[in-house]
Order: structure tokens, then C-alpha cells, then sequence
């Protein structure tokens, strides 16, 4: 009877085609496994995870009364779910088998020595016995889900996620650290849309009309989105808010948001801007760089959603001690809220879907190309919120030293990124689309401006965008050239620049005269994300963006269940893949959250509470965060949370008093298995 | 004008990447071809000699054309403080300079300055002049004394022979 | 380079050690040789670069002593060496040829906090580097008996001061401050121009190869030191002072002293300018020294 060391075991052994059976002699092992004491049937197959091989399997177990399996076959990496599902099919516990590895690590590994692969097979199964001779029945874990999803960031991802998931029913919480949503796209960045033009033929696009679905402004294209969003019943939106603290596991996860204070009743706002005129701080904008100015009570920009006043408080008078209260005595509504503290807030969720998007890189080291020396050197952040029509600049691109437009342009391009001096040297994948966008607007507004890029290699993959790059050249005549700029010098008085750079294609050194030069920088993770991550325990890639659970499969999981990415969190990638990606997300969680119930697959570990100390360094040394503290009487005692535990054995080890115990890999399994090891046959 | 034939597969040396490597040039492989070194480079913005044109050169393994350039780098240090993969062209034109030496030879002034190393110790050799200057300004007219030269030059002399540097080079050591 | 070519830099160096107290801090090292030179040894053999330079480094080893340098080559030839030698594999390489002469590199040996006992490598300074931060530019400033008046540096640090930052740059490369701050010091205004950090031309074989092409380097430097109004310039190498005091016969246009950083620390702390071998310069000081008190 299993459990009780008399388990009755049935032996399946696979000969996977030619993979394993041409190595190794697989009747000789099946005829060595049927004598092992305790083995009942002993059977042979070409394709035991076929269908006609999973038949006959369950057919043995019934007919032999088998109630341990031991399966000679490829890793359980790939098949142990496929086997597991298939004894509980024929009523054992599906916990009661055992999969021993005589593909990878024996027939593949030792194909020119089919005798002695032959002999080890026979060890490996031996062992497989003995162990399973021992094995208990288990029973998984069940999890409730909760009906609420939390998404983190209110960038294009986010909300695409955010929306998808509510009109699917879910409740959703969208925590968002700025003022406004829309993230990158809506504030700075224009969107980048494609033209599907007629090939060859020359096409006006014209902003203020829109006739073609090309280069439309960001706003445009996110706002209808928002405006539902912030209409949507099943949505709350925290604005101002970022995750402090997250405990919990896949179903129930414990979440504390913290909200600042945004000093005005998002209730009473309707954003009229009374307040603002007759606020006596003037500041400059940190939303448009510099470029504008605003109050101490503002919106960030006009197009942003909620449309809701804020007051920086840093810049405020009362912050000084003054009692000014312009804003207050102006609003019809009475908004302004002095005595605003923020607020915690606690959520409960069944899922969590990381969309903190990015920002940009901020070149800083001195002297390097210029920026923050030159002040005509800007970053293509700055260039855009020029661009924008109802930005600081109405459209109009200017030098910030004079104010004037420029005659001749440059744009540099891998700035921050292709550079294993500051970082991983990661490709930005989007920065020379962003940079054909932009010329492409400049030379709309200012079509006598010339143009030139200075670029290493360029990319320019996607549905319409090799026809966008001959656009920008053709039509536009923007001059692209190869070679990364080696000093970018400011003229005196003029405060003009002059580029160095080897035009690799020329062979030669030029130094070329520019008004004004835009560094095309590259996308790098957002602040913060650090510490969101060890938040979550989610893994970060080498280029510091989230890590997804397989790269090709699993483009929108994590290594943690319960917890997504998409867009810009999980790598640079371009608005359409944001949007694909956090519909993708949104569904993952609906397909999680739709069954209410999740059990766990892990054999996971389970403390001896009468042997813990509460010494702790089981939940010091444990990666997922599974083992709790909790008061026990006098003292505490150690608890796995089974929904967390991903059975890694840590712990176990970890524990000085042997408290901790591995499903189906306790000590005396592992002894029995290792003395199977090490009999002579 | 006439235009040089173009080049062929001979021309390549397939086994001329690993050389370098062997000498301490680091990797070719690494280089993107920005050509940011050669923007920054003294010597390139003032030769025909471009860094990033020779980098490409022994990616391709055409020796030949390499091994007629590579003496001209002050060392100076600015493409590898510039390069963003992270390549040291100096090194490998310190890389390349090892491989001139062996399979052309050592230019004139290095024979000459470590002959000067083997006899006297020092890089220059001592003028009347500086011997006069030296007196002038309150030391002695030698600046090292015969312990000196019979250690510290036996010692250079030694290490010379050691490593092969005398045959190398073409230095007649003597005893 | 020293001995043999500008010996008042030696001059220089012992009056600024001697007025600044330090002197029982110093000693001399008289067996060291030549670094080696990098240009021709480290381009030519490396194993025998890394034997001679080994050489040097063993007698400071053996007596427990920090090796400074007056020159930025020097600095960087030793300062490789010990980053080679702290791999175990090439100690073990260098010290089989070291036997031949009866020494061993080990490095130094220190008791560490811990209280163990380690080897660490020999420190490698540049001179400029122990002034600053081991006297300190108060000191110096307090031991100036000469104020420089207003003299107009140009600051030439040199190539080997500021790169490669990988083996341990003495400062920010893009931004050095150290002997600039000296001048100060000294009384002397430290200008801005525009190639300040580039290279002289000289190093690396270049100035012995092609010297036209190292005049040609030379020749930028020398335009924008001259339009910026320096009245000389001031370098912590002798090899650049070589090369920027000789160039100057090829260019049209004023002739403007070159001085190694130790001279000019010496001049203001009172020392004889015979003692200091700069009448044997090639372009004559007398302008600069002119302008100090006292002449």
C-alpha cells in the first residue's frame, strides 16, 4: 500500500522512438525492472506520452493494481505533467511518480557506449523504485482567486490592460505615479504610426487635418482610450500612487498603495483653471523641460487625463509659511485642499500586471557630446515636446539659446544605448524609427531646415517602416551618414555646434556646423524598477527591464504566478507592440483569474513545527518568500505558504534543525535512493 | 586614376584574428565599425591612417596591408575611452607592433633606444652637453656611478638574454 | 629621460621635498633604470617590458617603499606592470627570468585589518598625485615664497596622467583639476583652452618615427595655448615638455615657455633658477620668470 514503504509499483519504460532505444537494450531493463522486489508490471513502449501509449499505461495500472509509477523515459522537464495527469486519469494520486532520466542523461550522453548506458539505465531505474516504494500521497493546493486585478503604471500598456480585463468583468485598480495617465506617450512622446502610402508615390500628410492614419499626434490617438477608461465603472484609478509593499501569493496578493497628496478634491476638480491665474508663483514647467512655464497650481499639460489641478507644494507659498490661498478663494468649487496628507491604500488582488513602461536615458557624464554644456544640445524628449502642437512651443522647433529656429539640424543617434561602457549595451530598438518620425515633423513645419543623422547601423524593422526610412530620405531629403560622433564643440558667441566624426563611409574625418543637435536617446528602465522588483521578486533581464517567463513562449509571464508584463516593462519596443502585449497580459489573467480556483503543481516543503527554533533563516534564504513567521504560543514557528513554495529544497537544507521536510524528497528517500545507487547489482 | 584591382580571398589570413588575440590585441571581432576612434584619434586626423580602417582590415585578415601602419599610435588612449564595445584599439596596435617586429623587423629608433637600455641603462644616451648642464647646476656629471653600471646594466643585459629581447632585436649583448 | 636629458627636473623635485618638510618621506632609488620606455618596449616584447619594469618595482618592494614618478610614461609603464603582476600565472612567468638576477616579485607585505597577513602590489604614484592628496595644496601654498603674479599656465596634463581610466586614471579624465589647482596655489592663473586634454604628439614611438606627424599634433595644442594668451606652459611630463619646448623652432609666432610641473613649484618655493636647469630649455624662460617677484 503506498505510504506505508509498500507501495506496488509499476514500471513504464519508453523507448522514445530511436532516441532512447537504439542506445539502450530496453527489454533487457524492463526485464531487470520486473524483478525488483516490489515492482508488479514492468512494460516497454515506443511513445509512452502518446495517446495509444498513455491508453495502455492506464490500461497496466488497472489491470496490475500499480499504485507508484516509475516512468523510464526523457526529462520530467517535459513530460512529468503529461504522466502525472495520466495515473490520476487511472485513479492514482498524481503525486505518486516517478520519472527517471534515461534520455538526457543517458542515452543522449553516452550513445557510443550502449552496454554501459544499458547498466546505468538499470541504476537509475533501481533507484526510481526504491524511492517510489516510499512515496505518500500528496494532495496540491488549492488557491481562491480573487476577482481584482491591480495593474501598475497608466502608460498605453497599462491601460490597454486595464480596460481589456474591466470589460471582461474584473474589478481593476490602475496605480499610476504621475498626476495624469498616459505615460510616455501622451506627455513627451508623439505617437509613431506608420504610412502605407502607394509605393512611389509622394504623400502630403498634414497634421492639423489627419487625412492619412500617419504621424498623427499622440493625443489624438490615446485620449478617446482614457476618456472610456476614466468613465469605466469597473475601474479605479489611482493617480499620484505607487506600490510600497507587496506580500501574498498568486490569488491573494496583499497590496499597500500609497497615495501623495495632490492638495486639491479630485472629486470637486473640473479642471476650469481658475485657480491658476491668480497664483503668484511662476515656475518653470518640469513637464515641457524648461521650455514653458506653469504655477504652483497646475495641470501638467493640456491634453492631460484626469484633467485634475495639482499643487506642488515645494514651490507654494504656503510652504513657507505664507497663508496664500489665491487658488482656493478662486475656485467656483472649492477645491483646493491644503490639509491633504495622501493616503494608504490597501488592496487585495487576484493578479498583478507590471506596466511601468520606461523612461530615457539622461546623458550626463561632462564633456560627452555636449549636453548640459551646449544649450543647444537637447535630447529628443525635449524635441518632441516642441513638436507637439499644443505644447510650450506651439509646434515650432526652437534653439533654447536664442529662441530662434534653426537652419541645419543633427540627431545622434544610440545615445545610451549600444554601449558597454554604461550598461549592458542593449539595442533601443525604437530610437532610429523615432528619429525618422521626427525629421519627417520638423520638415513639415520647417521644410527649409536641413537635416542630418548621424547614425552607427540602422534599424528599421516592422510593417511599413523600411517604406517610412525612404520616405524621410526621399522625399524629406534628410541627410543620413555613417559614424558616431566623436566631439561635439560649441562655437563661441554663436553658441552653434560643430560635430567631429569619422564618415566611416567616406573614410574621412569631417567636422560639420549644426544649430542645433538632437541626441536620440535610448529607452532605459524607469526609476524605481529596481525595487518593484524585489518587491514582486520578479527577475530583471541583464539590460535591467523585466525578465519575462520564457522568451519565446511566455512573452507576457513571469517567474512568479499571478504576476504579468507588458510593453516597455519587460524591454523597449514601439506603441503597436505595447498595445499587443497588454492585451496579451490582460488575457493571461483573465484565463487565470476565470477558473476561481488554482492549485499548485510544486511539491513544496512543510515545516515540523515541534522541531522549529523560529530561528528564520529558512525565510531568509528562501527565493519565492514561502515560509512565514507566526506567533505559536510563546514563540513563533515557521510556516510554508504551499501556494508560494515552489518545492527548490532551499529551506530544507537552510533549517539547523532539520525541521523542514520536501515532499517526496525526504531524507529517507533520499537515502533509499542513494543506497539504491550505490548496491552492486 | 587608376583603381587598385579588388581584393580576393588570398589576400585574407584567416588565422591573423587569433594573432592578434595571441599578442594582446583583444578581440576585433568586438568592433561595431562606428568609427567614433578614429574621430577622437591624434594621429588619424592628421594621417591617411584611419584606426577604425585598420580594425576592419584585420577583421578581414588582410596582413599585409595592416603591418605597414601599425607604428604610428602616440598611445594616447582615447579610442579606448571612447569606444562603446568596449575594444582597445591601442592594444591592438601595441598588438600589431609585436607581430611587425617579429615578422618585418624593429624600426631604427627601437634598436637604437634599447641598445641604449643594454649599455647604459637609460633610454638616451649621455651628450658632452647635458654632462656640462648637469655640473652646472650642482651634480655630478655622471649620473650613475660604476656599481651602477656594472649591477643594473649586468641586470638589464641578463634579462635581455633571458627573454630572447637581444635576439629579437638584433642587440649584440656580448658577456 | 631625466638623468640624461633634463636634470633639473631632479633638482626641482629635491628642492620641493626639501622645502616642504617631507624630505625624511623620500628616498632614492639609485639602481633604478629606465621604466622601460613604453613606446619601444611595451610595442616590442612584452615579456621583456614586464621583466625590466618588474625590476624597478622589486626595490621599492624590498624596501617597503611607495614608487613615484616624475613622468606620465613612467607612471603608466610601472602602474601596468603591477595591474600584469597581480595576476598570479604572469608573477610566476616574470620571477623564472627574475631568478637570473637573484630577485622576486612578491609584492609588499601588510597586515591587513583583519589582521592577516597579505601581499599587496607595489604602489605606483604619480608625483602630482602624492602632492596633492599627501601634502596637500595648502602646504604648498604656504611654502610659496615667490608668488607666481598672475602668470599665465597652460596646463598641459598628457596623456598618460588621464587615460586609460581602467588601470587606475589619477582623476576624472574629462575634468582634471589637480595641477590646476596647484598653479593656483602657486599664485599663477591656470587657462582654459580648448585642446587642453588632447595629446601632445609625442608618445608611443611617434615623436621617433614621424616627427613631422607629432609637429603636427604639437601644432593645435600650440594654436590654442596661444590664443588663449598663455605666458607658458606647464606639464608633469618630461617627455611632453620635450616635445612642446622642441616644436616650437618649426611654428611661426610667439615662442612660449614649456616647464615641468616640478620646476615651477620649485621656482615659486624660492628656488635659483640656475639650480633648475631652465636656462637649457629651448625656448627661453626669461619671459615667465620675469614676471614672478624677484626674477
Amino acid at each position: 500500500m503506498a505510504g506505508e514503504g509498500e507501495a506496488k509499483v509499476g514500471v513504464f519504460v519508453c523507448r522514445c522512438g530511436a532516441n532512447i532505444g537504439r542506445v539502450i537494450d530496453c527489454e533487457n531493463l524492463r526485464e531487470y525492472a520486473s524483478t525488483m522486489p516490489g515492482v508488479v508490471t514492468a512494460m516497454t513502449h515506443d511513445y509512452l506520452c502518446s495517446e495509444d501509449g498513455l491508453k495502455i499505461m492506464r490500461e497496466e495500472i488497472s489491470k496490475s493494481g500499480a499504485d507508484a509509477i516509475v516512468v523510464a523515459a526523457c526529462t520530467p522537464r517535459l513530460h512529468e505533467k503529461t504522466f502525472r495527469d495520466n495515473i490520476e486519469a487511472a485513479g492514482i494520486n498524481r503525486y505518486l511518480l516517478h520519472v527517471a532520466n534515461i534520455r538526457e542523461q543517458c542515452s543522449w550522453v553516452h550513445s557510443n557506449e550502449p552496454y554501459k548506458a544499458t547498466e546505468k539505465a538499470k541504476d537509475l531505474v533501481r533507484m526510481g523504485v526504491r524511492k517510489a516504494r516510499t512515496f505518500s500521497p500528496v494532495e496540491g493546493v488549492s488557491v481562491q482567486l480573487k476577482q481584482e486585478v491591480l495593474v501598475v503604471g497608466g502608460g498605453v500598456a497599462g491601460i490597454e490592460a486595464a480596460y481589456d480585463l474591466a470589460e471582461l468583468g474584473y474589478r481593476v485598480h490602475l496605480v499610476e505615479r504621475k498626476p495624469v495617465l498616459g505615460g510616455n506617450m501622451a506627455t513627451s512622446f508623439t505617437c509613431l504610426l506608420w504610412c502605407h502610402e502607394v509605393p512611389g508615390k509622394f504623400q502630403t500628410i498634414s497634421f492639423r487635418q489627419g487625412t492619412f492614419p500617419t504621424c498623427d499626434c499622440s493625443g489624438c490617438t490615446i485620449t478617446p482610450r482614457l476618456v472610456e477608461l476614466i468613465n469605466h465603472p469597473d475601474i479605479n484609478i489611482l493617480t499620484m500612487s505607487e506600490v510600497k509593499e507587496v506580500s501574498g501569493h498568486v490569488g491573494d496578493f496583499r497590496v499597500k498603495v500609497v497615495q501623495k497628496p495632490r492638495y486639491v478634491d479630485e472629486a470637486k476638480c473640473v479642471g476650469c483653471g481658475n485657480c491658476s491665474i491668480p497664483c503668484p508663483v511662476t515656475v518653470k514647467n518640469e513637464y515641457d523641460f524648461g521650455l514653458a512655464d506653469r504655477k504652483a497650481i497646475f495641470i501638467p499639460y493640456q491634453q492631460g487625463i484626469p484633467r485634475k489641478y495639482l499643487i506642488d507644494m515645494d514651490s507654494c507659498l504656503r510652504s513657507r509659511g505664507e497663508e496664500c490661498s489665491a487658488c482656493l478663494d478662486s475656485c467656483p468649487f472649492g477645491a483646493p485642499d491644503y490639509a491633504d496628507k495622501g493616503r494608504e491604500i490597501n488592496l487585495d488582488v487576484g493578479a498583478i500586471i507590471v506596466a511601468t513602461g520606461f523612461e530615457t536615458y539622461k546623458p550626463h557624464v561632462k564633456g560627452y557630446l555636449g549636453y548640459k554644456e551646449s544649450k543647444n544640445v537637447i535630447t529628443a524628449v525635449e524635441l518632441e515636446r516642441m513638436l507637439d502642437k499644443a505644447g510650450p512651443t506651439g509646434g515650432i522647433v526652437i534653439r533654447p539659446s536664442d529662441r530662434r529656429v534653426p537652419k541645419r539640424i543633427a540627431f545622434i543617434q544610440c545615445v545610451g544605448s549600444r554601449n558597454r561602457r554604461i550598461n549592458e549595451g542593449y539595442c533601443s530598438k525604437v530610437c532610429c524609427m523615432y528619429t525618422m518620425k521626427n525629421a519627417q515633423a520638423i520638415k513639415e513645419t520647417h521644410p527649409e531646415v536641413d537635416i542630418t543623422v548621424y547614425y552607427i547601423d540602422l534599424r528599421a524593422v516592422g510593417k511599413g517602416v523600411e517604406e517610412f526610412y525612404h520616405r524621410t530620405r526621399e522625399d524629406y531629403g534628410v541627410e543620413y551618414t555613417r559614424g558616431r560622433p566623436a566631439e561635439v564643440l560649441e562655437e563661441k558667441g554663436t553658441q552653434n555646434l560643430i560635430i567631429r566624426a569619422e564618415e566611416t563611409l567616406l573614410n574621412k574625418i569631417t567636422e560639420r556646423n549644426f544649430d542645433l543637435v538632437v541626441l536620440s536617446v535610448s529607452l532605459v528602465p524607469p526609476e524605481g524598477m529596481k525595487e518593484l522588483a524585489e518587491m514582486l521578486k520578479l527577475r530583471l533581464s541583464p539590460d535591467g527591464f523585466i525578465q519575462e517567463a520564457h522568451t519565446r513562449m511566455k512573452p507576457v509571464e513571469t517567474s512568479i504566478d499571478g504576476i504579468y508584463v507588458c510593453g516597455c516593462a519587460q524591454g523597449p519596443k514601439d506603441v503597436p507592440e505595447s498595445v499587443a502585449q497588454a492585451k496579451a497580459a490582460a488575457l493571461e489573467a483573465a484565463i487565470l483569474l476565470h477558473k476561481k480556483v488554482w492549485k499548485t503543481e510544486s511539491l513544496n516543503a512543510y515545516v515540523d513545527s515541534e522541531k522549529c527554533i523560529g530561528c528564520e533563516l529558512c525565510i531568509e534564504t528562501c527565493p519565492y518568500g514561502a515560509p512565514v513567521l507566526e506567533k505559536v504560543g510563546q514563540g513563533n514557528k515557521a510556516r510554508i505558504v504551499e501556494a508560494l513554495c515552489k518545492g527548490c529544497g532551499t529551506c530544507v537544507v537552510a533549517c539547523p534543525s532539520r525541521a523542514i521536510h520536501s515532499r517526496q524528497f525526504t531524507d529517507r528517500q533520499l537515502t533509499n535512493e542513494i543506497r539504491a545507487a550505490l548496491e552492486v547489482k | 586614376m587608376l583603381e587598385e584591382p579588388p581584393i580576393v580571398d588570398e589576400e585574407c589570413d584567416r588565422g591573423f584574428i587569433k594573432k592578434i588575440t595571441e599578442f594582446g590585441g583583444g578581440d576585433v571581432q568586438v568592433c561595431m565599425q562606428c568609427g567614433n576612434c578614429t574621430g577622437v584619434c591624434p594621429v588619424s586626423m592628421k594621417t591617411e591612417n584611419k584606426v577604425r580602417n585598420i580594425i576592419k582590415m584585420c577583421q578581414m585578415g588582410l596582413k599585409e596591408r595592416v603591418l605597414s601602419t601599425p607604428w604610428v599610435c602616440a598611445t594616447c588612449y582615447r579610442c579606448f575611452e571612447h569606444c562603446p564595445s568596449g575594444m582597445n584599439p591601442a592594444e591592438l596596435i601595441v598588438a600589431l607592433r609585436h607581430i611587425v617586429v617579429r615578422e618585418v623587423g624593429p624600426p631604427p629608433f627601437v634598436v637604437e633606444t634599447s641598445h641604449n637600455v643594454a649599455d647604459l641603462g637609460q633610454s638616451m644616451k649621455l651628450s658632452a652637453n647635458i654632462m656640462e648642464m648637469r655640473k652646472e647646476i650642482g651634480l655630478p656629471a655622471e649620473p650613475f656611478d660604476k656599481l651602477f653600471r656594472d649591477k643594473a646594466v649586468n641586470d638589464i643585459r641578463t634579462i635581455m638574454r633571458a627573454t630572447g629581447f637581444d635576439k629579437l632585436i638584433g642587440i649584440k649583448l656580448g658577456d | 629621460m631625466i638623468p640624461n636629458r633634463y636634470p633639473g627636473i631632479e633638482q626641482s623635485i629635491r628642492k620641493v621635498i626639501e622645502g616642504l618638510g617631507y624630505g625624511e618621506k623620500f628616498a632614492d632609488l639609485p639602481q633604478a633604470t629606465c621604466c622601460p620606455v613604453p613606446g619601444v618596449f611595451y610595442s616590442s616584447d612584452k615579456s621583456t617590458w614586464l621583466a625590466l619594469a618588474a625590476r624597478n618595482l622589486c626595490l621599492a618592494q624590498d624596501r617597503r617603499l611607495e614608487m613615484v614618478t616624475l613622468c606620465n610614461g613612467c607612471f603608466a609603464s610601472l602602474l601596468k606592470a603591477t595591474e600584469c603582476l597581480s595576476k598570479p600565472t604572469t608573477m610566476g612567468e616574470v620571477n623564472k627570468v627574475l631568478r637570473e638576477i637573484c630577485m622576486k616579485y612578491t609584492g609588499v607585505p601588510r597586515i591587513s585589518p583583519e589582521g592577516r597577513r597579505v601581499l599587496e602590489p607595489v604602489k605606483v604614484r604619480h608625483f602630482i598625485d602624492v602632492l596633492y592628496n599627501d601634502v596637500g595644496v595648502d602646504a604648498i601654498r604656504s611654502a610659496v615664497v615667490r608668488p607666481l603674479g598672475g602668470v599665465k599656465v597652460a596646463v598641459h596634463y598628457g596623456c598618460h596622467y588621464l587615460r586609460p581610466t581602467e588601470t587606475g586614471a589619477i582623476e576624472d579624465p574629462g575634468d582634471p583639476h589637480m595641477v590646476d589647482d596647484i598653479m593656483a596655489a602657486l599664485g599663477a592663473e591656470s587657462v582654459d583652452y580648448q585642446s587642453k586634454l588632447d595629446c601632445c604628439g609625442a608618445g608611443g614611438g611617434v615623436r621617433s618615427h614621424v616627427s613631422e606627424l607629432a609637429a603636427a599634433i604639437s601644432k593645435d595644442k600650440y594654436d590654442h595655448i596661444e590664443s588663449a594668451g598663455a605666458d607658458c606652459i606647464v606639464t608633469p611630463c618630461p617627455f611632453c615638455l620635450l616635445q612642446m619646448d622642441t616644436v616650437q623652432e618649426r611654428f611661426e609666432g610667439r615662442k612660449i615657455p614649456v616647464l615641468h610641473a616640478a620646476q615651477i613649484i620649485a621656482l615659486a618655493m624660492g628656488a635659483d633658477r640656475r639650480m633648475l636647469g631652465l636656462d637649457f630649455h629651448k625656448v627661453p624662460v626669461d619671459g615667465v620668470l620675469s614676471k614672478t617677484r624677484g626674477g
